[in-house]
């Protein structure tokens, strides 16, 4: 299936060995192309479309036309069994392949703090810093997907994130929304040079690794590894919109989140097992259901319905969990800005795809949407939905850096009614 | 944790409201009040619902007057207020079960295993205090409190401070001792091991905690030393705790790591061949603290400074009202000729005018958006190391921040507006959409309005603060000019917080941690580890008027700072459970700015003078910007890509700058020879040359090796004619230096 003498993760240690400065030309990037056809549509992935600000999900998927708080939104029927905004309506196309969980309850409704919580399944602690779920899949995935030499993990239009103690080789790769990369593509370098340059680097870095200062160094080392891949890789072909064909653009959408999720669906089908795409500007404090309309969900109901849809016409729908979510979200209270305010104790998010159920409303708020009447679910409970239907084990337990176990997805227990 | 115990319960909520109004009527039966005390124990929500009931219910007896005499200016109420409250209210039996199961409420949820300096709210009840004292109203002339007094006292007037001579700041300081010079290092490979007495047992008590009492009573102690005595006493404190804890230190650096060390973590770039060789050929004893004195009287030293608070204020993405080169040369003359902090933070809070003219009203002009939320927590963030962005929306459930201690420092910038400078529009709720700022550019401009500010608690109920900290309430006038007021307060009551914030952020900047992770999270509910030492740093930062130049000039010459990177135990023990020991520096990453300012200097283009330096930084602002990514919230965010994963590394391998580089540093050192005639001692020195001038040390034996093999294979394999053959060679010597400033050793400050 590949060449063990070149598999990317041993590249470094063997240019390092050969340390004489005698492997000018390694030929890796035939090597590479080789292996481009190997595209596995069939393996499991998670995108997850990230509302930065955190969206005010009480006017999207749960709403309250009865109640003070209700906005100016009514509801209107979907495929599915339940009933979401009129300002979704080709959403509401698809929701048989989705479902609603209105029951969100994870009470940090700080930007960062909602931030971390939400991608770790841990509140913050000053001593340790937990991975990404991303990252986390990364890392679990990730190795067991030789042919993929891009990373596992990669964040569209921003965000951020860390890999915590998994290491920075699974951090998220933050990619702008058209998929530019900055410097991916070599310049006035041949491989040859690229390779004696990575041979030279190879004797310096192994010095410093092994002096016994701490992980940074060899963090470094296996971020370069990633970096040459990104240089000679054809698989970089993915982050290339423009290749599709003009129709599937259209109905992705002519922006940022129509874009991105359009990439995300070619990573996938790459190889790549975990994607975020980011949307951000949710954080709306005034003025809420005049930037709703206008500017938030037409894009985001036109890209998600076309990614089902898209998903499902390429019989890859069953395998990708598809996940609309922020940090959380927005005041049942109107403020007298007409915004929404932070709220973290009550929110829905919506997620399908992956074999998991579609077309139900899992949970329940009371008439105004201020308090949860049903069973309340944690971001670990999301994750571990994930994770189980990804096929990554619930047992599996990482070791922090300081040797601390600690479960996946902080030791949730899978939303049931997602699952059957 | 499971999903399950996290439901909160409607009946639940019922059953609490009416436990609640039983205990506010004075009804409850002691059965009810142990039901009571376990449901609000079960659950975190339970505990929030009942600390707001009371909150409320406080609000409503004072508003029915029946807690007595209404005071002119009412003071914001919230859970302490509550408390007094009912403490008035103790002289009438009944009320016991009330004050009772609010304190053990109070202690059970404020009491977190590590905190041994136990809550405040006993340390308050434990004192007696006057009905008076407890229902009088602190005005903004501290006279009229007893409990503010010496020895800071408070006036209208700009704190009369005696400054030391602004021309020499770090060699005139009325109360020094002897010239920095003369300041006796360690000379041998290891840290002295002094035996010293302990601390007077005042320095073990807590430093920061937002009460008024607390905060006078640290500079009791803290007696201006002079520099050499301030370096002794850590070094003291430093080597105390290691022989406390069992840690063996890591030995000294050698002198070009130091000198590396300290070039990049003052100047914020490596240094020059030059500058390394000075440092070598100097002699004596006095040699360290000659060389940090040169750092720090430069103006290198100030714009690195001011690169360092200009991120941290208004960050790095361009925002169309913010001029964050006025404020980055501000900052960097404040740095340069007046370096005291107090008075920066002062000059940044109350700021007004147009930021394209006045640098320091470009901090709130960034910042401004969303009713001052942002302005209220980023100020807590930077200035006092407070996390209070939380109790916006509700009382801190680790510490004791109240939701009413944001808004009533929010209203410190109530009157606070951007305005455009043609038409006086007001521009704060556009802030975000802006792409351009309007014709004519904006200022930052004080309303003459007064008024509280109004919040909302959880539960929906209207609250009112007043603008107020550190037990100081100002008036609340239209005349009254409160940004003014609050850099007062913090330049007198809330000094310690400050000086305490600022030793804590610096620290982690020169050893990677702070006294607190997160460094900006100070409060009883995170224990900083070598308390001591936090402290007397704290005190004695405040006792030098706030010199930023002598808290520098302590840290770079203390013992902590000549330890190698290279550990003497295990990785595990100099970060025992993530918690720093300090046994060794720790590596930190370049910032984005020491990476471009090294490269600059190793491609000769680092700019010597002052007047290069607005070109220069114009085009390092365009270089970091390309890898800024805002987060789009409210609270002005941003990422940055150049932290040492892909895109940095991407940059380093392939980039225009990294590339030009390289190139310029294998010219530099081809000047003056001739490949075709070069002696192997040559060969060597030019590896050598490349390896100073990227790494600051000789190469090993392993890299003169190999990279001696690669430019004789090139001399032999090179072809053509001599200008061919010249370049081929430069090549290799080009491949050489790619490899040094690519490697991990050159990305980090070790």
């Amino acid at each position: 299936m590949f060449n063990p003498l070149l598999d990317r993760r041993h590249f470094m240690q063997h240019v390092a060995a050969g340390a004489a400065l005698t492997v000018p030309t390694l030929g890796f990037l035939e090597h590479l192309s080789a292996n481009v056809q190997q595209v596995k549509k069939a393996e499991k992935a998670c995108i997850m479309v990230w509302l930065g600000g955190g969206a005010p999900t009480i006017d999207m998927w749960d709403l309250k036309p009865e109640s003070k708080n209700g906005g100016e939104f009514k509801p209107i029927a979907t495929k599915g069994d339940f009933q979401i905004s009129d300002q979704l309506p080709k959403l509401a196309g698809v929701m048989d392949r989705m479902s609603v969980v209105r029951s969100m309850s994870t009470r940090e409704a700080d930007h960062a703090r909602g931030r971390y919580y939400m991608h770790t399944a841990y509140v913050p602690n000053p001593t340790v810093e937990h991975p990404d779920f991303g990252s986390v899949v990364s890392y679990e995935l990730g190795p067991k997907r030789s042919y993929l030499e891009i990373p596992s993990f990669i964040s569209i239009g921003g965000g951020g994130g860390s890999a915590g103690f998994l290491g920075m080789s699974h951090a998220p790769f933050v990619v702008d929304g058209n998929g530019n990369i900055r410097n991916a593509e070599m310049r006035n370098m041949t491989a040859d040079r690229l390779g004696q340059r990575l041979s030279m680097l190879g004797v310096i870095e192994d010095n410093f690794i092994r002096s016994n200062r701490g992980e940074l160094p060899q963090a470094h080392k296996d971020i370069y590894v990633q970096a040459k891949n990104l240089l000679t890789s054809q698989q970089m072909a993915a982050f290339k919109t423009e290749q599709e064909d003009a129709k599937t653009r259209e109905a992705y959408g002519n922006n940022n989140l129509g874009r991105g999720l359009l990439m995300a669906r070619r990573l996938v089908e790459t190889g790549v097992p975990f994607i975020e795409v980011n949307d951000g500007g949710w954080d709306l404090h005034n003025g809420v259901f005049n930037a709703l309309k206008n500017n938030k969900l037409p894009p985001l109901d036109q890209a998600v319905a076309a990614l089902m849809n898209d998903l499902t016409a390429r019989g890859m729908l069953n395998n990708v969990v598809v996940l609309v979510m922020g940090e959380f979200g927005r005041t049942p209270r109107i403020n007298q800005d007409v915004g929404r305010d932070h709220w973290a104790s009550s929110w829905s998010l919506a997620i399908g795809g992956g074999g998991l159920k579609g077309g139900r409303a899992v949970g329940a708020t009371d008439k105004d949407g201020v308090g949860i009447e049903s069973q309340s679910y944690l971001p670990g409970d999301l994750w571990a939905t994930v994770a189980q239907a990804m096929g990554i084990p619930l047992s599996t337990v990482h070791t922090s850096k300081r040797g601390r176990p600690m479960k996946i997805a902080n030791g949730g227990t899978p939303i049931a009614d997602l699952l059957s | 944790m499971t999903s399950r115990s996290n439901t909160i319960k409607p009946e639940i909520i019922d059953e609490l409201s009416a436990l609640l109004g039983k205990l506010c009527d004075q009804s409850l039966t002691v059965e009810e009040t142990r039901r009571l005390e376990a449901l609000v124990m079960s659950h975190p929500g339970y505990t929030q619902y009942y600390l707001d009931y009371l909150q409320v219910h406080g609000e409503l007896l004072w508003d029915e007057g029946r807690l007595g005499e209404r005071t002119q200016s009412r003071p914001a109420i919230g859970r302490r207020r509550v408390l007094k409250v009912v403490r008035r209210a103790m002289a009438k039996p009944a009320s016991w079960a009330v004050v009772s199961l609010a304190l053990m409420f109070g202690v059970f949820v404020f009491w977190t295993p590590k905190n041994e300096s136990g809550p405040t709210i006993v340390e308050n009840v434990a004192k007696p205090q006057t009905s008076a004292e407890v229902t009088s109203v602190i005005e903004k002339t501290p006279a009229a409190n007893p409990k503010i007094d010496a020895p800071l006292v408070v006036d209208n007037q700009k704190p009369t401070v005696a400054r030391p001579d602004v021309s020499t700041p770090v060699t005139a300081p009325p109360m020094r001792g002897p010239d920095a010079n003369s300041i006796v290092e360690s000379d041998g490979r290891k840290p002295l091991m002094k035996e010293e007495p302990g601390l007077p047992p005042s320095f073990l008590e807590p430093m920061v905690t937002p009460s008024t009492q607390n905060a006078v009573a640290v500079v009791d102690d803290g007696k201006p030393l002079n520099d050499e005595a301030v370096i002794a006493k850590i070094n003291q404190l430093l080597h105390d705790e290691w022989t406390e804890q069992a840690v063996k230190p890591a030995e000294f650096a050698s002198d070009d790591v130091w000198l590396r060390r300290v070039t990049m973590d003052l100047w914020g770039r490596i240094p020059s061949v030059k500058e390394m060789n000075g440092f070598q050929s100097a002699e004596g004893d006095g040699k360290r603290a000659r060389f940090v004195k040169k750092l720090l009287a430069s103006e290198a030293y100030a714009l690195h400074f001011a690169d360092y608070w200009t991120t941290l204020l208004v960050g790095r993405r361009p925002n169309a009202l913010v001029h964050s080169n006025q404020l980055r040369s501000y900052l960097a003359n404040r740095f340069h000729e007046k370096p005291y902090w107090d008075e920066v933070v002062a000059d940044l809070i109350s700021a007004e005018g147009n930021p394209a003219e006045n640098g320091p009203a470009n901090y709130l002009v960034a910042h401004l958006n969303n009713q001052a939320v942002p302005a209220t927590a980023v100020t807590a963030r930077l200035f006092l190391c407070k996390q209070m962005q939380c109790v916006q929306c509700h009382n801190h459930p680790f510490n004791d921040s109240r939701q009413t201690d944001f808004w009533q420092l929010n209203s410190f910038f109530k009157q606070t507006k951007i305005q455009a400078v043609t038409g006086g529009e007001e521009l704060q709720n556009k802030m975000s959409t802006m792409t351009s700022s309007p014709n004519g550019g904006v200022r930052l401009v004080n309303l003459k309005q007064g008024g509280p500010t109004f919040y909302e608690s959880r539960n929906d109920v209207m609250h009112v603060a007043f603008p107020s900290y550190a037990g100081v309430t100002i008036g609340e006038g239209d005349d009254v000019n409160r940004r003014e007021e609050l850099a007062r307060i913090l330049q007198n009551q809330g000094k310690n917080e400050l000086a305490a914030a600022y030793v804590n952020r610096i620290w982690s900047y020169f050893f990677t941690y702070g006294f607190t992770n997160p460094v900006d999270d100070l409060g009883s509910h995170n224990p900083a580890v070598y308390p001591e030492l936090f402290q007397f740093l704290s005190q004695q930062f405040a006792a030098s008027d706030f010199d930023t130049k002598r808290l520098m000039t302590w840290i770079c010459l203390s013992d902590l700072y000549r330890l190698s990177s290279e550990t003497t135990g295990t990785p595990e023990a100099d970060l025992a459970a993530g918690v720093p020991v300090f046994s060794k520096m720790y590596l930190k990453p370049m910032s984005p700015e020491q990476v471009y300012d090294s490269f600059s200097l190793m491609s000769d283009e680092y700019p010597q003078n002052r007047q290069d330096w607005d070109r220069y930084l114009k085009g390092r602002d365009e270089w970091i910007r390309q890898f800024s990514i805002a987060s789009q919230t409210d609270e002005n965010d941003e990422v940055n890509l150049l932290d040492g994963t892909v895109p940095q590394a991407l940059e380093l391998i392939n980039g225009e700058m990294s590339q030009e580089t390289v190139k310029a540093i294998a010219v530099s050192v081809m000047r003056d020879i001739n490949p075709a005639r070069l002696t192997s001692e040559q060969e060597q020195g030019l590896v050598r040359s490349i390896c100073q001038k990227t790494l600051s040390r000789e190469p090993t034996e392993k890299e003169l090796t190999a990279f001696r093999r690669a430019l004789l294979a090139t001399r032999h394999q090179a072809t053509g004619t001599a200008e061919k053959q010249l370049a081929m060679y430069q090549q290799t010597l080009e491949d050489i230096a790619w490899a040094y400033v690519n490697s991990n050793e050159f990305s980090v400050v070790r």
